[in-house]
């Protein structure tokens, strides 16, 4: 079999790339972490608020993902799969440190200013306009903020449902739970956002 | 309007809104109530925004450090010793050059002893092919003389039974096989397939 250009990487399907990958081309490997590295490090940044520490766990789902490729089962969506495990790896952590909900202005567990920036949640990339920037950038972190107070399971839901924008299905079968409760998840979550955000606002 | 419009929206027609996907009754509805129209413009407002958050960027030199861990994880899973596996290792070597020293010990007096190597060992051979040959006598014997002998037999006297019999079996091999290969292999453990 002929080793694909980057370009044909690209046009490959998840279930194309893995099959590579399983055959040990270090080419496919990077085309998977290329794909899902800001998805899988967003779900975990924006769980765990502590930006390090989401380093160290998207690294450590992608080793995981990585090492097991030749278990991965082409019936299931590869990106089930990689959330899955991100998720999980996010919700372990939550439940050892005790990282419940978090503000935005870094973690708890950072002491000196060097850490609290380090674990400081940045928001808002490149603007159109000053105005708009500073605008989008405080809405966002008004939200980015009522996430964080969310239960985790919420907040995985909210995430990968309106974030994302993952169907039901797939974030049923993410987090291992019934469609129905994703369903209920996701309406209680936004009417929590809504309720938290107009608390922000008056 | 009918009683039905009356109820206000469930958690599913919102979504269905949402999504742009919604029914006559739900836009009806909305047009009659304002409780829930004040939601499902709040929603819809609190979604646009949900959407418009942008993805973090891991660190630039992400991808090089998964892979070197990767492959680093990947070489010391391969490098492990376990214990018990350290421990077997001289046993497993002194009984194989036990063996074949013993081997080669009995190749180079055979050699060297011609005559007496085949005195002796061909009364062995002789008792030995004697006894499997009974062995191989006697199952046979004890098998025709079982109850399902007969009824096989027969099936298989006949070739189109016995092509049935072969794909029914087969087939039952392959099932059993691949049932066998999907239990063997389960993803990694985090995965909770």
């Amino acid at each position: 079999m002929t080793h694909p250009t980057p370009v044909e990487w690209a046009a490959l399907s998840d279930q194309d790339v893995v099959r590579h990958a399983a055959r040990g081309r270090e080419a496919a490997y990077r085309e998977l972490i290329r794909r899902y590295q800001r998805p899988v490090f967003s779900l975990i940044y924006r769980m765990v608020r502590d930006r390090e520490l989401a380093e160290d766990l998207a690294q450590e789902t992608f080793i995981k993902v990585l090492n097991a490729i030749d278990s991965y089962r082409p019936e299931y969506k590869f990106s089930s799969w990689i959330f899955k495990i991100a998720n999980n790896a996010a919700i372990d952590q939550l439940r050892r440190r005790g990282l419940d909900t978090l503000s935005l202005d870094g973690s708890p567990h950072a002491s000196t200013p060097d850490a609290i920036e380090a674990t400081t949640l940045q928001i808002g990339d490149s603007r159109e306009s000053q105005l708009e920037e500073v605008t989008s950038r405080e809405l966002g972190s008004q939200i980015e903020s009522a996430i964080g107070k969310l239960r985790p399971e919420y907040r995985s839901c909210i995430i990968l449902r309106h974030i994302d924008g993952r169907p039901y299905e797939e974030i049923a079968e993410i987090l291992g739970l019934p469609l129905g409760t994703v369903k209920t998840y996701i309406h209680r979550a936004r009417n929590e956002l809504r309720i938290l955000l107009q608390e922000t606002r008056e | 309007m009918n009683s039905h419009d009356l109820q206000h929206l469930t958690a599913d027609e919102l979504d269905a809104f949402l999504t742009e996907s919604s029914s006559p009754r739900v836009l009806s509805h909305l047009g009659t109530c304002p409780t829930c129209a004040v939601m499902v413009e709040a929603d819809a407002r609190l979604v646009a925004a949900l959407a418009t958050l942008p993805y973090f960027n891991p660190p630039r030199d992400f991808e090089e450090r998964v892979l070197v861990a990767a492959s680093r994880a990947a070489s010391v899973r391969a490098s492990i010793i376990t214990p018990r596996a350290a421990a077997a290792r001289p046993r497993a070597l002194t009984a194989l050059v036990v063996a074949g020293a013993s081997m080669a010990a009995g190749f180079a007096w055979a050699t060297a002893h011609p005559a007496d190597a085949i005195r002796w060992s061909a009364p062995a051979f002789q008792q030995t092919g004697h006894a499997l040959w009974l062995s191989l006598q006697a199952a046979a014997t004890n098998a025709t003389a079982q109850p399902w002998f007969s009824p096989i037999r027969d099936s298989v006297a006949m070739p189109v039974r016995t092509l049935l019999l072969f794909i029914g079996g087969a087939g039952a091999y392959a099932i059993a096989l691949t049932g066998f290969r999907r239990l063997m292999a389960e993803p990694a453990t985090d995965a909770g397939w």
